[in-house]
Formats: C-alpha cells, sequence, structure tokens
C-alpha cells in the first residue's frame, strides 16, 4: 500500500488515541519505519500489522476499527490536498459513488504500484445504489463501508447501508446496499 | 445577445473563443463564460484579453491567421495571472477564428476559485489527473523536506550524543589516568615509607640499645632527645602513609573484640611517653565501668589513634588545666552500638572562622601552630576519615579562651558475649622482665637482610634472656629452621634469595618449625602487605620501626601462644 494509507492510520490513531498509543502499536507490529512517505509503496503487511496491533492494543474489534478508519481516510484524503480529486469525481454523493471505479482507475494510472479496488454500481435510483467492489486485499469491506459513510457526510446526507455480498461468506466480491435518506 | 455554443465545439473545448474577422468575441464556451460572467459577445478581444510574448497585442485578423494551429497563450486583462494555453484555428472560408484551450493552472484551486469545480471538466481530459500529479508531487517534495528535516535533527542528535561520548571517554581516560597516577603515588609512598622506615628504624633501635646501657645522666638526656625528634618523625611519617592509604582506599578497618578500657589504656601509655605528655596537666577519664569493660568489636587500634590525636592535640593546646575524656551510648540498632566520644579542654580554644578548617588535610587553625607546636597538620583529617570508616562523624565546640570540646562518633558490633578472649594489655618494662622469667633461654630465629635490624633485634631479645639465631636472607631461615627447633621465628618480607613470605611457605612445608609462630617484621605498612604475610602461613605482622616495647609485648604474646599449644 502507499505510504498515504499508512499515514492517514497513523493520524488516526494519533487523533482518536494519542501519539504515545501509536508508538506502543507500532511497537507491538514490529514497524520500525518511522517516516511514511505518502508516495512511497510499502508491503500490504505492514499495513495488516497496524490494524491488528490496534485492534489489540486498543481492545477494538478490527471491522469497528476499519470502518471508523474508513471515515476518517475520506476526510484524511480531504485535507492532504486530494479534496480536489473527489470534487472531480462527482457533485452528488450518487455521482461519485458511481465515478468510484473511474476514480480508481485514473489513481491506479498514476500510481501503478497502488493495486487500487475496482468498484460498479447496479440498481442506481433516486434513493440509492448497490455497490459492488472487487480488491485483491482481503477483510477491508468494513473499511468501505466507512468510506461511503464519510462521503455521505462530505455531501451532508444520511443513508442506510447493508452489505449483500460478502466475500467472507463465499461470495465472489462484497457488495453494499446504499439507501440515501 | 445568445452565448449558445454549437456543439460539440463547445463541449469538447469548454474555454472556447469565436471571433470574427474584425476580432469580435462570439460564441464562447460553458466554463469560459462561468469564469468571466461579464464576458458579452461583441466585445473586442483586445479589450478582453492579451498574448503573452511576441508583440503584445492582438494586430489582425489576418496575423492572428497566420499563427493557425501553432500554441499559444493569452491572459484575460482584468485577471492577468489566470493563462490559457492553446492554439488559435483559423477558419479562411467563414473568416472565423477560433481559440481552443485550457486554463493553465498548477493546483485545483485554482479552477475552484473561479467557480469551475473539477467535475465539471470532462473525465476525458487529462487536466485534472495532471493537477492531481502536481499535487502528488508538491506532497512528495514536502515529505522530502521533512524527511530531510528529520535527517538533519537526528545528525545532530547523533553529533551531540557523539560529542557526549568522547567527552565520556575522555573522562574514563582522565579517570583511568588518575587512579594509575594515583596508584603510582601509592607505590611511591609506600616505597618512600620503606626507605624512611628502615634507617629510623635503626636510629630508634640503636638508640633504645644505647639507654639500656648508658648510667650518665647526660648521654642519656641526649639518647632520649634522639629518640623524642625519631618518634617525631616517625609520628609524621606515620600521618603521611594514613592520609595516603585513606585517599588510596588502601584503609580497612579491623573488626575484632576489644574494651574500651584497654583502649584508654593503651592511650595514657601512648601519650605519657610522649614529650609532650609530660606537661602534667590532669587527664580525666569520665566514662562508666559498665562501658569500659564492655566487650565491643572494631578496630581498637584505629579508635585509639583517634583519641590518643584528640587527647594529644587537647593536651598541646592546655597549658595549665585539665581534659576529659568521655564516652557514651547513643543509640543501638540490632547488634549495632553507636557510641559518643568527647575530649575536653580547658585549653586556648579555637576561633569560630577556623574550627570548619581544621578537618581538611593539611590546615591547621593558625599557619603559626605548626611553627610553635609542630604536626603535619593531617592529624584531625585522619581522624575525620577514620570516623567516617567507622560510620559516625566528628565535629567540635569551641571558644576562644575557654577550652575545646572535640566530638565523635563510632558504630562498634556487639556481640553479647563479654567471654569473647580480649587481648591482655602488657606494659614495656614488666614484658621485657616477664620474657626474662618465664622464657630465658628459649631458642628463637631472626632472619632479616639489614645488618643494623639484626643487631638492634637480636640485643633487645638477648637483653630479655632469649637464645637468639640470626638469618641473613630467606634461604639461610630455612636452612636454620630444617636444622633446629624454634620457639619463635621473627621473619623480614623483603630480603635477598628468597623472600620471607616464600621462605614461610616453605618452612611451613616441611621444617622443624611447621607450627612455629612466625611474625613478620617489615618496614611496608600497607594492609596488602599484612595480607600477604597471612596468606603465606605468618601468624602476625609487626611493622616497622618496632618500638622495644611493642616487640617485647608481641614476643611475649606469641611465646606463651607456643607454650599452650605444646601444652
Amino acid at each position: 500500500m502507499y505510504g498515504l494509507v499508512n499515514r492517514a492510520l497513523q493520524e488516526f490513531i494519533c487523533t482518536h488515541h494519542g501519539e504515545k498509543n501509536w508508538q506502543a502499536i507500532k511497537a507491538m507490529a514490529g514497524v520500525e519505519v518511522e517516516f511514511f512517505v505518502r508516495m512511497e509503496s510499502y508491503p500490504d503487511d505492514i499495513t495488516y500489522r497496524l490494524v491488528g496491533a490496534a485492534c489489540k492494543s486498543l481492545n477494538i474489534e478490527p471491522a469497528t476499527l476499519l470502518r471508523e478508519f474508513g471515515r476518517h481516510w475520506v476526510l484524511f484524503t480531504g485535507q492532504e490536498g486530494y479534496g480536489s480529486l473527489l470534487d472531480g469525481a462527482g457533485s452528488s454523493l450518487q455521482e461519485i459513488l458511481t465515478n468510484l471505479d473511474d476514480l480508481h482507475v485514473r489513481v491506479g494510472l498514476m500510481y501503478p504500484a497502488l493495486k487500487p479496488p475496482s468498484f460498479s454500481c447496479s440498481d442506481v435510483c433516486e434513493d440509492g445504489l448497490t455497490l459492488h467492489y472487487f480488491s485483491g486485499r482481503p477483510g477491508l469491506a468494513p473499511m468501505v463501508m466507512g468510506l461511503i459513510e464519510g462521503l455521505a457526510e462530505r455531501f451532508g446526507k444520511t443513508l442506510t447501508i447493508r452489505q449483500s455480498c460478502d466475500r467472507n461468506a463465499g461470495d465472489d466480491h462484497d457488495s453494499f446496499d446504499i439507501r440515501i435518506a | 445577445m445568445e452565448h449558445a455554443s454549437p456543439l460539440p465545439l463547445g463541449e469538447l473545448f469548454p474555454f472556447l473563443l469565436e471571433l470574427d474577422d474584425r476580432l469580435r468575441i462570439g460564441q464562447t464556451g460553458p466554463l469560459m463564460r462561468k469564469a468571466y460572467p461579464g464576458l458579452q459577445a461583441g466585445d473586442f478581444l483586445s479589450d478582453v484579453f492579451q498574448p503573452i510574448g511576441k508583440s503584445g497585442e492582438f494586430a489582425s485578423f489576418e496575423q492572428l491567421s497566420a499563427e493557425h494551429r501553432r500554441p499559444t497563450a493569452i491572459r484575460q486583462t482584468q485577471s492577468p495571472a489566470l493563462v490559457f494555453r492553446g492554439e488559435w484555428f483559423a477558419c479562411n472560408a467563414s473568416r472565423k477564428l477560433f481559440f481552443l484551450g485550457w486554463p493553465w493552472v498548477t493546483d485545483p484551486d485554482e479552477l475552484t476559485n473561479l467557480g469551475i469545480p473539477l467535475h465539471a471538466i470532462p473525465a476525458h481530459n487529462p487536466l485534472g489527473d495532471l493537477l492531481l500529479l502536481l499535487k502528488t508531487n508538491r506532497n512528495t517534495l514536502a515529505d522530502t523536506h521533512a524527511l530531510t528535516e528529520a535527517l538533519r535533527q537526528r545528525t545532530l542528535a547523533l553529533e551531540s550524543s557523539n560529542r557526549r561520548l568522547q567527552d565520556e571517554a575522555a573522562l574514563i581516560r582522565a579517570v583511568e589516568e588518575a587512579k594509575r597516577a594515583n596508584h603510582a603515588k601509592s607505590t611511591f609512598l609506600a616505597n618512600m615509607s620503606h626507605e624512611l622506615r628502615t634507617p629510623l628504624s635503626g636510629i630508634i633501635g640503636m638508640a633504645s640499645l644505647l639507654m639500656k646501657r648508658s648510667d650518665d645522666p647526660k648521654t642519656r638526656d641526649q639518647i632520649g632527645k634522639i629518640l623524642t625528634s625519631s618518634n617525631h618523625l616517625l609520628a609524621v611519617i606515620n600521618d603521611i602513609l594514613d592520609i595516603s592509604k585513606i585517599e588510596a582506599n588502601r584503609m580497612s578497618l579491623e573488626s575484632v573484640p576489644f574494651t574500651l578500657s584497654g583502649v584508654i589504656n593503651n592511650v595514657q601509655n601512648a601519650l605519657l611517653l610522649r614529650a609532650d605528655g609530660h606537661r602534667g596537666i590532669d587527664v580525666r577519664i569520665a566514662i562508666s565501668t559498665e562501658l569500659l569493660n564492655r566487650v565491643l568489636t572494631g578496630d581498637p587500634l584505629r579508635l585509639g589513634q583517634i583519641l590518643i590525636n584528640l587527647l594529644g592535640n587537647a593536651m598541646k593546646f592546655t597549658p595549665h588545666g585539665h581534659a576529659t575524656v568521655r564516652a557514651g551510648i547513643v543509640s543501638t540498632e540490632g547488634d549495632e552500638l553507636t557510641v559518643h566520644f568527647e575530649v575536653e579542654d580547658t585549653g586556648i580554644g579555637i576561633q569560630p572562622e577556623d574550627q570548619e578548617r581544621l578537618f581538611l588535610a593539611f590546615e591547621q587553625a593558625d599557619s603559626s601552630t605548626s611553627r610553635r607546636h609542630g604536626g603535619t597538620g593531617l592529624g584531625l583529617a585522619i581522624c575525620k576519615r577514620l570516623v567516617e570508616l567507622m560510620g559516625g562523624s566528628i565535629g567540635v565546640r569551641s571558644q576562644p579562651g575557654h577550652g575545646s570540646t572535640f566530638w565523635f562518633t563510632g558504630r562498634f558490633s556487639d556481640p553479647h558475649q563479654s567471654s569473647l578472649p580480649v587481648p591482655a594489655n602488657a606494659s614495656g618494662p614488666a614484658t621485657e622482665e616477664t620474657i626474662r622469667t618465664q622464657f630465658g633461654g628459649t631458642r628463637i630465629l631472626i632472619a632479616d637482610d639489614e645488618p643494623v635490624s639484626q643487631e638492634i633485634a637480636r640485643e633487645l631479645l638477648e637483653h630479655a634472656g632469649l637464645a637468639v639465631d640470626v638469618a641473613c636472607d630467606g634461604q639461610e631461615a630455612l636452612e636454620l629452621s630444617r636444622q633446629n627447633a624454634y620457639a619463635l621465628i621473627l621473619m623480614d618480607m623483603q630480603m635477598p634469595r628468597m623472600s620471607g613470605t616464600e621462605a614461610t611457605r616453605c618452612i611451613r612445608g616441611q621444617s622443624q618449625n611447621t607450627a612455629t609462630p612466625i611474625l613478620a617484621t617489615t618496614a611496608n605498612a600497607f594492609d596488602e602487605d599484612r595480607k600477604d604475610c597471612l596468606e603465606a602461613g605468618m601468624n602476625s605482622h609487626l611493622p616497622k620501626p618496632i618500638s622495644p616495647a611493642k616487640l617485647y609485648e608481641a614476643v611475649l604474646y606469641w611465646l606463651q601462644y607456643n607454650a599452650d599449644r605444646r601444652d
């Protein structure tokens, strides 16, 4: 993963749980990197180890932590200067979700080592849609749910999400039914 | 006027400008209108825009037509920061000119500030991606700066740490050098001590022998002065040696059973022998009989040394009057008790400003003191260090003209066993007589390579009625001890051919004297010397110069020990 993700995780832990906890989590995960360069590619294992250690150290379920991190991710990328990328992806929540795959294709072209996930939409109607999520990385579906919630916050919308397909349950991908209030 | 843009040109180029042959603006792209809402059809191009480079103005339709398909850059006159980069496209048939271009921006915010959201840029257009890449480059540059700063801080920390390590290494080297220097000093002092004590031993010994033989009052007086001066010199050497031993951490205290009565008795005897002890001031001992006779564990010799020093000073600085020695137990903790001692005199007293300096080495209350009263100025410094080794403290209360009270405390063990053997005290003349009476004719061996020392010891011991064999070195001592059985052997440590310790080991291994008491006699006065003697198998250690009284005392003790052993 790109250092940007690890940097976001660092900022998320430091903001909500303090710098001391972050240092303890890093030590527990056996990660000795002191400074994550945003556009440097790091092994996925580092991110997984950090998330695992954070769950253990903070006594939080992985799904809960990843969902909160997904919400934080939208806020973080906005702060880090990538808000315009989101702006460019659409003027409404539905439009941005529909363009999510194009957004990731563009990012993937720019950063070849990123291996971004892929998205598609179905059942698009006025009050919602179904978002399909395809990724080579396991276990990150809760983060996508948090990410959708974060985007909704960005547009001042409230929504309900239900996971309709679950890779953990044997489906070939994850999908989410999204209803916008 | 209407601002309709014919498809698909306006869709493809949202910043489109259409001009007629008089260079008046006609149709415009939707984003151009969004960026400049005041833009009106019919406006002359040169009123709203200006070219960058070249002539600096738009001359004519023909001139711009000649720029057909060539890159160009224009800026809006009222917002010169915003530049459009594109090309002129000339349509000579319709006499129209088209500007097909995009804003030249390096940050998405520049567009949003113009009211143009990024999503307004068609997805097929790479402008958004380029802006993102530029943003990424800026972030990477920021990361590089952050890393450089972190590296700089780390370098500074390492440099600081390096300096500290260098300082510490220098300090360690300095300490090592100081230790080496101190060791060298101690070795030098030990050697000097030996070199000074050996001739001094000869002087005191010979003077003592002369005194025994002489009946002429004038000669005895002169010999007495030699002895007084020699003993004074010995006291000075002992002081310097003591302070050196303490400073080199080579002074260790004994832990043997003793009684205060024994210590006080020895102190009084020692002071009586000193010239300044004849002044006739009254010395009072105000210590309870119970405490005087209580068996304590500690170093009686060093305790005596402190009391001799304090009482000696009291006598020295008290022309008339008296000195009082007091002692009392101030606290008990487990089997340890702390005893408080006081030596009070009615002498000249000490000025308050001098009292603090008294216990520093080489300090005296008044530099004229040494001229008037003698002394090295080390006595109280030694007392202070000895008291500290005993786990106590020392101080003084004094009023000029009204005397002084020196006090100190010391911690001693209370063995709770009054039956522990306590060494008997013996006085000089009585001991010599006792040796003659009890052990007259007993055969002993003296091993010493130094003729003067040999002569003194032989004469003193023969005077006490003993039969004395003399060996000139360790080898000879070994040979004699293999031929004869002796009641006692006095062994010098440093001798040619075979040292005293080596000879002792051999005697203990195979001779007629494997269990005979062997006393080391040496001018080496450090604790290590005594340890070496005991490790070699010797029974005790007598530092030179040995006074006749001490020699008789030790010889009597060990002859009795040998007799008891045989019984």
